[in-house]
């Protein structure tokens, strides 16, 4: 259910910010409407989490699985693009010797 | 701005904490849901504004592969190192889900299992730093593609970031077409791995 609706949101989104005339391309009120609503999503966030005593308990583990996993993941994307580009590059450069 | 986050989390953190607000766990949630989709629905606004869709269509295959492997990358290395933290392939996949969205990814991962939701918010928080710090770093030695992949969705403040230290425009091109592209599977993605 989630995906259809956030999917949805974001085709519409999408869809407004490229047809729609009269919408300026940079926006300060854009701009500060998102940074509120994240101050007060992170706010909300940190609030449910530090009113639950299991979460406080669980915290450190799960911030060091979080940097874990964004060391790993960032090297083996890293790989996986340069692997494609490298790829890539040799098929042009044989392109072009032909 | 990340200053400022990390002040916003541990604020409400510090106020849960020491029980100074109230804020009843079913209206907080329901806050949560609302706060996603009003800032998803803006921050798809400002990707068709800045003319996503053209771009796409001009940037061709090539860039949209390079986002896909970095999408793949990740996944796929999560689940594979999921045994060595003790956590389920799920949870790996799910925290990974977010590609760098911190802001949406760890909503979402909050309504599954709120433990996780922090794992998210640092390893979101953490590509986009550790982004920000290598692609300058790496810049000689490798080339934009490869160093955009490294901040997943949030390439567009690592590449501004790199683009003011080495002068290479190319950063922004990639970081706005990749980060665009990898941004709209996180919607999808974090919700489909909850769902498994």
């Amino acid at each position: 259910m989630l995906i259809i609706v956030f999917g949805l949101i974001m085709i519409a989104g999408i869809l407004v910010g490229n047809y729609v005339p009269g919408i300026p391309q940079e926006s300060r009120f854009r701009q500060r409407l998102q940074q509120v609503m994240l101050y007060g999503l992170l706010f909300i966030l940190g609030h449910q989490l530090g009113g639950n005593e299991d979460i406080v308990a669980s915290m450190s583990r799960m911030g060091l699985v979080g940097v874990v996993l964004a060391v790993v993941t960032m090297t083996a994307s890293f790989a996986a693009v340069w692997f494609l580009r490298t790829l890539f590059d040799r098929r042009i450069k044989e392109k072009a010797d032909d | 701005m990340i200053k400022s986050m990390l002040f916003f989390i541990l604020a409400g953190f510090g106020a849960g904490y020491f029980g100074l607000i109230d804020i009843p766990e079913a209206v907080g949630s329901t806050a949560i849901m609302v706060l996603l989709c009003v800032m998803m629905f803006v921050a798809s606004i400002e990707m068709g504004k800045l003319g996503f869709i053209k771009d796409l269509r001009e940037a061709g295959l090539r860039i949209a592969t390079y986002a896909l492997a970095t999408v793949a990358g990740t996944l796929v290395s999560a689940w594979a190192f999921a045994p060595l933290l003790s956590i389920s392939g799920k949870d790996a996949l799910v925290t990974a889900s977010g590609m760098g969205w911190y802001s949406l990814a760890a909503g979402l991962v909050f309504e599954y299992s709120p433990p996780l939701s922090i794992a998210t918010f640092v390893y979101c928080l953490f590509r986009e730093l550790g982004a920000i710090f290598l692609m300058p770093v790496l810049w000689k030695r490798f080339q934009v593609p490869e160093l955009v992949s490294l901040a997943g969705s949030a390439a567009m403040n690592p590449a501004v970031a790199a683009t003011a230290v080495t002068g290479d425009q190319a950063f922004i091109f990639y970081g706005m077409i990749s980060g665009s592209i990898v941004s709209m599977f996180v919607p999808v993605l974090v919700p489909l791995m909850i769902s498994l």
